[in-house]
């Protein structure tokens, strides 16, 4: 079937979801499209040269960082719009049919699907943690990435973290591996090797494992160091490469050494990949300094203990003022704070915001520290104080959709 | 006692739902009261355990075949059997403790029979809910979510916890859990102990001879735990005429 007649349909199914007011349509347009036409994502996406990126956490600015780099080469077609499954895929690759390269945000648990639509060169796999809102195991994800490792095209490459366990077993089948330094700040759902069942060994030289004898491979591209004017220098096999990233904390450099890997891997030069990450200003709005009643505040989005964890640990070791805000969004919606190391922020006093803010304090209640609700999150940003060493921005930690309406606020408030 | 051990059995064999951070509630419930509880969460099958109280947790009945097998390999029956500890059960983990589980394709297993009951696969309907008052107990009106991948069927003489009502345009009531001398067991997640400090405060009190002295009032999980129960009071029903129609559940979104 020519893929006209099931574009058709979908941007239909899209232009009524925008015109009822029900969002962009990406998903349903998509959904409809595959239906009639179940081959569409290979039709309209397999003639590119594709970069998927997939993990629990962090896929989004990898992707961003990613789609900075393949500009260094030509036209990109990317979902920055966070729409991860193959029925949004379908969609932003129908819309954009003349780009020669792809990067490609990944639901975890849709990867096959898409690996076998577009055959993709790249494969970066960034970590595995259990998820909270599906019901999806994280032992059902290995095993569906393990399936993926087996299926991939022989000439392809998967870039996986060497310092998460789970993700270096899983793509152990993969044609060919290349390990690089990703970091693995919570270790509770890396607990025991998947491979033999022996509970992980964690040392300074990272993860191994007493039963089976896996160990943390050496990185073929490694984190070297902050230099004082804020680059990061990111050891590889060619030599060093200094980049400049717009995001704070440990993903900055995590997600630089992704992206020029992928860069390389798909045949750009690496000064080249490195300026082009190094423009990078903004994720989908998520590490966009914002001004805010004359302070900068920057949007984290988090959605597992994992997640809250890196949050309260840049806090921490930058001393930045840090606000929770927190909406409503069905029954989990604020559960995966109880897990989260809150006591560490001990001795200050949090500002809180949004529809769960009541969530929010009985939280940090339980974790002995002190909490102070505003309804308006300005506010609370204006009232957030600072810890020792703070550079003075103002980390606002959200569940999601605190971090939709909180981007589309500050964002039209610029206007 | 001066120190109490709390373990959390096995949570990476189950599907993620929050639960381990009832270990943390229970603590604080317990240091409230100038007992000192040492925390600890056990992942390799067969290590042995001597711990005054186990936590279970998980959602729905992904991994309990998994979870039920390295429960055998620890001592956990024994001591709870013999009065030496107590065990406190969220779904996944409750059914774990079940004469026998029913997956979704009718094979049925059997569990660690610590509960004279049988668990069947369930509806699946995600929901907040509030739960009865159970004076008897100690219990206010509480709240939590229960995804109802699970059904269990109580045999004659196991008493429930408690009364739930959910946000769904289902039956309005339903019963959840058990409660026996050292077992207690829910559907309820949350963390249900973080939420429910009354709750917490119930699995204390059957792990500690002593008598208990109250706890400091937590006047932001109390406020927490009121807008919930008024999200559910608040929420429209349908007619029961409707309800007995059979026709599909209207799903409420969020």
């Amino acid at each position: 079937m020519l893929p006209t007649a099931a574009l058709t349909a979908g941007r239909f199914a899209s232009s009524l979801s925008q015109f009822l007011g029900k969002g962009s349509g990406e998903v349903i347009g998509g959904r409809l499209a595959l239906r009639i036409d179940p081959q569409l994502l290979a039709r309209v996406g397999r003639t590119r040269r594709s970069v998927l990126v997939t993990g629990t956490n962090g896929k989004s600015t990898v992707t961003a960082l990613v789609a900075a780099a393949l500009r260094a080469r030509g036209r990109v077609v990317t979902n920055a719009t966070g729409a991860n499954m193959p029925d949004g895929i379908v969609t932003v690759m129908a819309s954009d049919r003349t780009s020669e390269l792809a990067a490609i945000e990944v639901d975890e648990v849709y990867l096959r699907p898409v690996v076998d639509a577009l055959e993709p060169q790249v494969i970066i796999a960034l970590n595995a943690f259990r998820e909270y809102t599906r019901g999806v195991s994280l032992a059902a994800t290995l095993e569906h990435w393990r399936d993926v490792a087996d299926h991939l095209p022989s000439d392809s490459v998967v870039l996986a973290n060497a310092d998460d366990p789970l993700t270096m077993w899983a793509f152990e089948g993969a044609p060919r591996v290349v390990a690089v330094e990703g970091a693995l700040g919570w270790h509770g759902d890396a607990a025991l090797c998947p491979a033999c069942g022996r509970e992980h060994q964690w040392s300074a030289d990272g993860w191994s494992c007493p039963g089976c004898g896996r160990r943390r491979p050496d990185p073929a591209w490694r984190i070297e160091t902050q230099l004082a004017d804020g680059t990061w220098l990111i050891e590889h096999p060619l030599g060093s490469e200094a980049v400049r990233v717009a995001v704070p904390g440990r993903t900055a450099p995590i997600g630089a050494a992704f992206a020029l890997a992928a860069g390389v891997e798909m045949g750009i030069d690496v000064r080249a990949t490195a300026e082009a990450i190094s423009r990078v200003v903004d994720v989908d709005g998520r590490y966009f300094p914002f001004p805010v009643r004359g302070r900068s505040a920057r949007l984290l989005m988090l959605k597992n203990p994992a997640g809250w964890t890196e949050a309260i640990d840049v806090a921490v070791t930058s001393g930045s003022p840090f606000v929770i805000a927190v909406d409503p969004f069905g029954p989990k919606d604020t559960t995966t704070m109880w897990e989260a190391p809150f006591r560490r922020l001990s001795g200050r006093s949090l500002p809180v915001t949004g529809g769960r803010a009541a969530d929010a304090l009985a939280v940090l209640e339980a974790s002995q520290v002190d909490g102070a609700e505003f309804p308006d999150a300005s506010d609370a940003i204006a009232a957030a104080t600072a810890g020792e060493g703070s550079t003075g921005e103002v980390i606002v930690a959200c569940n999601y959709p605190a971090f939709r309406r909180l981007s589309k606020q500050f964002r039209a408030s610029m206007q | 006692m001066t120190e109490l051990a709390i373990a959390t059995m096995f949570p990476l064999a189950t599907v993620a739902a929050g639960d381990e951070a009832n270990a943390t509630a229970l603590a604080r419930r317990a240091q409230l009261r100038g007992i000192q509880a040492r925390l600890s969460t056990v992942n390799t099958p067969g290590a042995e355990v001597a711990a005054d109280i186990y936590l279970l947790g998980g959602d729905g009945l992904s991994g309990v075949s998994d979870l039920v097998a390295r429960l055998r390999g620890t001592d956990l029956k024994e001591r709870v059997l013999s009065g030496r500890a107590v065990v406190f059960a969220v779904d996944a983990g409750m059914a774990a403790l079940c004469r026998s589980w029913r997956d979704v394709s009718g094979e049925r297993s059997h569990g660690l029979g610590l509960i004279d009951a049988d668990v069947h696969t369930g509806h699946g309907d995600l929901e907040t809910v509030a739960t009865i008052p159970e004076t008897g107990l100690g219990l206010p009106a509480m709240v939590g979510w229960r995804s109802d991948a699970l059904f269990i069927s109580r045999r004659p003489g196991v008493r429930p916890l408690c009364a739930v009502r959910g946000v769904k345009t289902g039956s309005p009531w339903a019963l959840d859990g058990v409660v026996a001398d050292r077992v207690i067991a829910t559907q309820l997640h949350g963390p249900v102990l973080a939420l429910n400090p009354e709750l917490a405060d119930l699995v204390l009190r059957r792990a500690i001879d002593a008598q208990m002295s109250d706890a400091a009032p937590a006047p932001h999980t109390e406020e927490a735990r009121a807008r919930r129960i008024a999200e559910v009071a608040a929420t429209k029903r349908s007619p029961p005429w409707i309800e007995h129609l059979g026709l599909p559940r209207r799903r409420r979104k969020g």
